[in-house]
């Protein structure tokens, strides 16, 4: 079953019982209350009419025959009857009557007692007179009543099977209501596959679970989209990095077998191979270790880590791959005291966002100069990378942190665009921000801020 | 300890002349006294309804906030106090009496006269500065290569290179 529609029935069930419960309560006890009205006028009139037919003195009787049809109307079908009470306890039946045997023996041990069957109602009172003890018995239908219960009953049902209706009505309506974000969301998440990790579920901010869910949802996206891209960081890298060592290697074989040569030539050949290899092991080194995405089966490790550091490191790795570059550190802006760089972070996932930044920087500015800085303040640390490489064009500016996305003035660079939607990623995991500014032949500068 | 005065326009460059402050101050600590002059409103009821209210610590940018924080980190040994103060008005004995309760000992003087109003109400001090007598230092910042926006922090950086 549908949750929508256990909420429905749920909700349903919870309202109509009550009010059909609320009906019910109204209608026996509106009942029982005019029963109780109705025997009160018979017991009236029961008195009435016994000091009316038996009186204790003659000129009573007209007056209390006045009284009687002055202000008692008839009731419907409004029968009397007197039945004497012998000394012995004996009770003169009347033929008409048939009343149970109970009746009348509660009527003399109670002085009154009520009787009813059907819409006739009868009421007894024991009348002691000068003629000597009499039952005097008063029946009539209650018409009146049956009308008004009558009624009472149609209302009661017409108003419960309307507001059940409306009650149905508002569960669909509510259940629709409360679980619509829920639908909303699993739209999304369903237009989400390996080709398009970058897109996320929209999030407003009114906290409540569902919003929850959803920014769980995205953390859960960020972390599988940053794994994912590591890899094909890794992949294309290696592609574009491994393969001038490997052409070096087989052009100097080639040359080497061409034809015969001297020892001290093949001595040199063989140099050369070996240099190239050794190049070629430090890069698939330094590409493996950054291709640990720091999740490697387990959680993924979070401490403080100290930024300078971070950034010797990444100098170091820049260094490996890129033997040659122009990568310096500024450490015009470092702060005095050591604990103001103290950052919360995953070490190897920041190291390589940084890394591709500054492999980008070495790559677009055809390795000149690049300068990272390192400033901070009290909330976050700032760490500026600067190029004076191509630029990117302003036009572009928005889209570099899509995947695939390469700036249209990169057609004689190889890339796959990959690195800076990466880099982003890692940095947004760590509740960062990434600031790029460019002129386009000037240099790029690009500021990525971590929070302390 | 010098209380030294730089007029600032909340521009990130404004606050490269403390590297040159501090280097000029080897040995002792300095309180550098940032300072914004507005001009006093002309109308009466701008005048009685005018406070220390929101609206002009609204004119300091986040990024000069963190550059105030970055230099106060950097130097944190030579650098005793770093704080922004207004100055309302624009007559010299207005200034004398906010030098006067600074407390100033030194004013420093911009070179080149780049002055970018962040506000209507903001303007440039410079001419008011220069007549009062107060013992005064140029500085003359160099020229920078390039920055792709003036307001980012790495103007800050390339002060020193």
């Amino acid at each position: 079953m549908k949750i929508r529609t256990k909420i429905l029935l749920l909700f349903a069930g919870l309202t109509v019982s009550t009010i059909l419960m609320m009906s019910i309560l109204v209608y026996y006890f509106a009942n029982q209350h005019s029963f109780e009205d109705f025997y009160k006028r018979l017991e009236i009139r029961a008195y009435l009419s016994a000091k009316a037919t038996l009186p204790y003195y003659e000129s009573d009787s007209a007056i209390y025959n006045e009284i009687r049809e002055e202000h008692l109307e008839k009731l419907p079908s409004e029968k009397e009857y007197f039945l004497p009470v012998a000394a012995d306890g004996s009770i003169h039946n009347n033929e008409q009557l048939a009343l149970p045997a109970d009746f009348y023996s509660r009527v003399i041990r109670e002085k009154k007692a009520t009787y009813r069957e059907g819409n006739h109602f009868y009421e007894g009172v024991l009348y002691k007179s000068k003629q000597g003890l009499y039952i005097v018995i008063v029946s009539a239908i209650n018409k009146y009543n049956a009308e008004y219960l009558g009624w009472l009953r149609r209302i009661l049902i017409i108003s419960s099977v309307a507001s059940s209706l409306i009650l149905v009505g508002a569960g669909i309506f509510f259940s629709r209501y409360i679980l619509q974000p829920i639908r909303h969301m699993m739209v999304q998440v369903k237009s989400i596959s390996s080709r398009n990790l970058h897109l996320r579920l929209n999030v407003d901010n009114s906290g409540d679970e569902i919003n929850d869910l959803a920014n769980t949802f995205n953390n859960m996206l960020d972390r599988l989209e940053t794994a994912f891209e590591t890899q094909n960081n890794f992949v294309s890298n290696a592609s574009h990095e491994l393969s001038t060592p490997l052409t070096a290697i087989i052009g100097e074989a080639e040359l080497a077998l061409n034809k015969e040569r001297t020892s001290e030539k093949y001595i040199y050949s063989l140099q050369n191979i070996l240099s190239e290899a050794g190049r070629l092991e430090h890069i698939t080194k330094s590409l493996l270790h950054l291709a640990q995405t720091g999740f490697d089966g387990k959680k993924q490790e979070w401490s403080q880590l100290r930024s300078d550091e971070l950034l010797f490191t990444v100098k170091h790795t820049i260094d490996k791959l890129h033997p040659g570059n122009k990568v310096e550190i500024d450490y015009s802006l470092f702060p005095e005291e050591e604990d103001k760089l103290l950052i919360p972070g995953n070490e190897q996932l920041l190291e390589l966002a940084l890394s591709n930044i500054v492999m980008n920087a070495v790559k677009y500015s055809n390795n000149q100069p690049v300068s990272i800085a390192l400033a901070a303040t009290e909330k976050k640390n700032i760490i500026i990378v600067k190029d004076l490489g191509i630029g990117i064009p302003a036009e572009d500016l928005p889209y570099i942190f899509s995947p695939f996305f390469r700036a249209s003035n990169t057609s004689h660079f190889k890339g796959y665009g990959i690195g800076l939607p990466l880099a982003m990623n890692i940095i947004r995991m760590h509740k960062g921000d990434i600031i790029v500014n460019s002129q386009v032949n000037y240099g790029t500068e690009i500021r990525v801020e971590l929070p302390l | 300890m010098k209380n030294i005065l730089i007029p600032t326009d909340f521009s990130i460059r404004s606050l490269s002349y403390v590297h040159s402050i501090v280097a000029q101050h080897p040995y002792e600590q300095v309180n550098i006294i940032l300072m914004h002059a507005l001009q006093m409103p002309d109308s009466l009821f701008d005048l009685v309804t005018y406070t220390r209210n929101s609206r002009h610590v609204e004119l300091i940018s986040a990024d000069f906030q963190d550059g105030c924080e970055i230099i106060r980190n950097k130097y944190s040994s030579a650098i005793h106090q770093l704080k922004i103060e207004f100055f309302h008005g624009s007559t010299r004995a207005a200034l004398r009496n906010f030098l006067l309760a600074q407390n100033i000992d030194l004013i420093i003087q911009p070179v080149d006269h780049e002055y970018t109003p962040p506000s209507k109400r903001s303007y440039d001090p410079e001419k008011l500065i220069s007549k009062c007598n107060y013992p005064k230092m140029k500085i003359q910042l160099q020229k920078q290569r390039f920055v792709a926006n003036r307001s980012t922090i790495s103007a800050l950086l390339l002060a020193t290179e």
